[in-house]
């Protein structure tokens, strides 16, 4: 897994990787597009929001009551519930699972908390036998990398790479064509489903009143890794509560479009209990693992707590100027973008996380295509206000600000000290900005000596007293 | 104290402080009506809804007004892609279409459970009846106790779904207002044949499930 720490770092190679930069455009785009054009086809887009903003709220306003009230309802319907402090424990609890029940190999569908807990390092560590069946997660294991986008996890390679990728690692003869790579996957994973003894997923949703999960999906690969293996292991966040399956078509009616741009995802699997007895086939055994691993901290943070009603649809990583230039590895963890930038710092702790929140420039532009109302630019604000006040940023940041809030309490001074360096300015040999090594390697540095913002203000604030 | 009884612990004293966000209690009847209001009555139109939403997904769409006609539409489809055996997993509709194709294919019924998935994973076609349809989508509904397997809508290349008008319902929301509680716990809903983009966003059909969803939609 990749560390939030090294952010600079992840950014410097981003920026360098034009191919990245391309095919990041290219495919945001397009989501981009296509949810804006259903959002426009529904005129009460904006009423589906404070709703399922509501609700939300609603389920997590008494989350203890919520929760014991889902685990209860669990257990009546058969699920055997295991709970979970942290990322060690959760994938203890599973690892343990498997050595229990015999298991020897596991198909697993997409999950962005299995990604967080750093799932199938243990697996494979215990000896298991682990295959992500999700087209583009299967890509990315044979990589041997993290996803770098929500819901396109292989967003960063083109059918050029993915080529090479098959022909090196699956031995077959390479070829870029999608349809034909799609080919060579479905026959390698079919047989895995065929064969695999566990099954395991991620949650889209756990509805309190029934007891029951959602898992959303488009490939087929989740109902697969659901149906066939006898035992099924899901993993949820705690946060994942809605009140009840009577308020789920709300929420996929607003998680297709901002996901993928489609009006309703291929696959909605409902799990209330094993199917054997309905039916003879799918699992004879359901665990549900909640996972904590700081969400409790979070939800008593009240304001920041509104960071957990995230459906993770991706919808403010495409909009996002930032996350269009560098992409989801830069941001060194299994959340990117506007609310990996908020989620990392709470999950992971302000000094790991410190940069994370200034990876934004507040255009608003997440807020705006949150199909959750998540404010998100606000909720970045706090986070760097208190990564400032807990001396968490860098020695020179710090100095600067200090100068800096000194001088603008201080007209006169400041005034001295701008004109004074804006003759020094003109003073530089073949008219070169300021020296400032690593602010200037990305960006521009402003000329002292350019008609700053007071002078363009005073010259406006003339013109108007002169119209009088 | 174990994980639960900490997390809990910790949970219980943040209960009932601070709620998050002020709500108009009028919103909700005002989004259902505006939901609803967006879909006609009628069940022909709804019925054209429900084939333009389908075609968006790539799925294919037929209409039949008798079980006969259903039957051959069937026959076609098998003979267009030479097709010689059918997997049916039937509610009356689906098995009464499946007896009128006996001359020309071959009809299998849903094998055992211990041989299930090794013998649907190599039938080609599979006709299965969906419990409830739903326009806005082209979603199919496939309540689980009213299934014997739902392993024919998955392992099968093309799955034909017989949907009777009668059932198709305007939107998700309709959908889930018509399920009992038992039925929306085990379900799982459809809405095209199985997708992905995950290649530089090309969208190619058929990932792990079906390439082809047809729907004959039967008066
Ligand atoms: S913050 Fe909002 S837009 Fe971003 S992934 Fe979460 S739900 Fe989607």
């Amino acid at each position: 897994m990749l560390k939030p720490r090294k952010t600079h770092h992840y950014i410097r190679q981003a920026l360098k990787n034009d191919c990245l930069r391309a095919a990041v455009g290219k495919a945001t785009d397009l989501a981009v597009r296509k949810r804006q054009d259903l959002v426009n086809e529904t005129p009460y887009w904006e009423d589906l929001r404070h709703h399922v903003h509501h609700l939300k709220s609603k389920v997590l306003e008494n989350p203890e009551q919520s929760l014991m009230t889902f685990e209860a309802r669990c257990i009546a319907n058969g699920i055997n519930v295991h709970w979970a402090e942290d990322a060690a424990e959760a994938r203890q609890i599973i690892v343990d699972l498997a050595a229990q029940k015999k298991v020897k190999k596991i198909v697993k569908s997409k999950s962005l908390t299995t990604e967080e807990i750093e799932l199938n390092p243990a697996l494979e560590k215990a000896g298991l036998e682990t295959w992500e069946t999700d087209l583009g997660e299967y890509i990315v294991q044979l990589e041997g990398k993290t996803p770098s986008h929500l819901t396109m996890p292989a967003l960063h390679l083109s059918r050029y790479d993915i080529g090479r990728l098959f022909e090196k690692k699956l031995g077959i003869e390479y070829t870029d064509n999608p349809n034909e790579l799609l080919q060579v996957a479905r026959q390698r994973l079919r047989e895995h489903f065929l064969s695999a003894d566990m099954g395991i997923s991620g949650v889209n949703f756990a509805a309190v009143e029934e007891g029951a999960f959602v898992v959303i999906e488009n490939e087929a690969n989740a109902h697969l890794s659901i149906s066939i293996p006898k035992i099924h292991v899901a993993i949820m966040g705690l946060e994942k509560l809605i009140p009840s399956l009577s308020d789920l078509p709300y929420f996929l009616k607003v998680l297709a479009p901002s996901a993928t741009g489609q009006k309703a995802s291929s696959y909605v699997n409902i799990i209330g209990g094993p199917q054997q007895h309905l039916m003879e086939e799918g699992p004879e055994e359901v665990h549900l693992v909640i996972l904590d691993n700081g969400r409790s901290n979070i939800l008593a943070d009240a304001s920041l707590r509104e960071t957990l009603f995230c459906i993770r649809c991706g919808a403010c990583l495409n909009i996002c100027p930032v996350f269009r230039q560098v992409g989801g590895h830069a941001y060194g963890w299994a959340y990117m973008g506007p609310i990996g930038a908020t989620l990392i710092p709470l999950y992971n702790g302000l000094s790991e996380g410190r940069y994370a929140p200034f990876l934004s420039s507040l255009c608003g532009a997440c807020f705006d295509n949150c199909p959750m109302r998540i404010q998100i630019p606000k909720h970045l604000l706090t986070l760097r206000n208190r990564i400032a006040e807990s001396g968490k940023t860098m020695l020179i940041e710090r100095v600067g600000m200090k100068i800096w809030s000194m001088l603008a309490v201080r007209p006169r001074l400041y005034r001295f000290i701008t004109g004074l360096a804006a003759i020094v300015q003109q003073l530089i040999p073949f008219d070169k900005a300021f020296p400032a090594p690593g602010y200037v390697r990305h960006r521009a540095l402003g000329r002292m000596d350019s008609k700053g913002f007071r002078s363009r203000f005073m010259d406006s604030e003339d013109r108007r007293e002169g119209g009088r | 104290m174990n994980a639960r009884e900490q997390i809990l612990g910790r949970l219980k004293a943040i209960s009932m402080t601070d709620p998050i966000s002020t709500y108009d209690d009028g919103l909700k009847h005002r989004l259902d009506a505006a939901w609803d209001g967006s879909f006609p009555d009628e069940s022909r139109r709804l019925a054209g809804l429900f084939a333009d939403a389908l075609e968006a997904v790539s799925g294919e769409f037929y209409s039949a007004a008798s079980v006969e006609e259903a039957a051959e539409i069937v026959g076609r489809i098998a003979h267009s892609s030479d097709y010689n055996a059918i997997v049916v997993d039937g509610g009356d509709m689906a098995d009464n279409i499946a007896l009128r194709v006996t001359d020309t294919l071959q009809v299998i019924a849903i094998p055992e459970a211990a041989q299930r998935s090794e013998v649907l994973a190599d039938i080609h076609c599979s006709m299965v009846e969906a419990h409830w349809g739903v326009a806005e989508t082209a979603s199919l509904a496939f309540p689980y106790i009213h299934a014997v397997s739902t392993q024919p809508h998955f392992l099968a290349e093309t799955v034909i779904a017989i949907l009777k008008r009668d059932r198709l319902l305007a939107h998700l929301g309709a959908l889930f207002n018509h399920l009992s509680p038992e039925e929306m716990k085990n379900l799982v809903l459809v809405t095209g044949p199985s997708r992905t983009a995950d290649i530089e966003k090309i969208l190619i059909l058929g990932a792990h499930g079906p390439k082809r969803l047809i729907v004959i939609l039967l008066d």
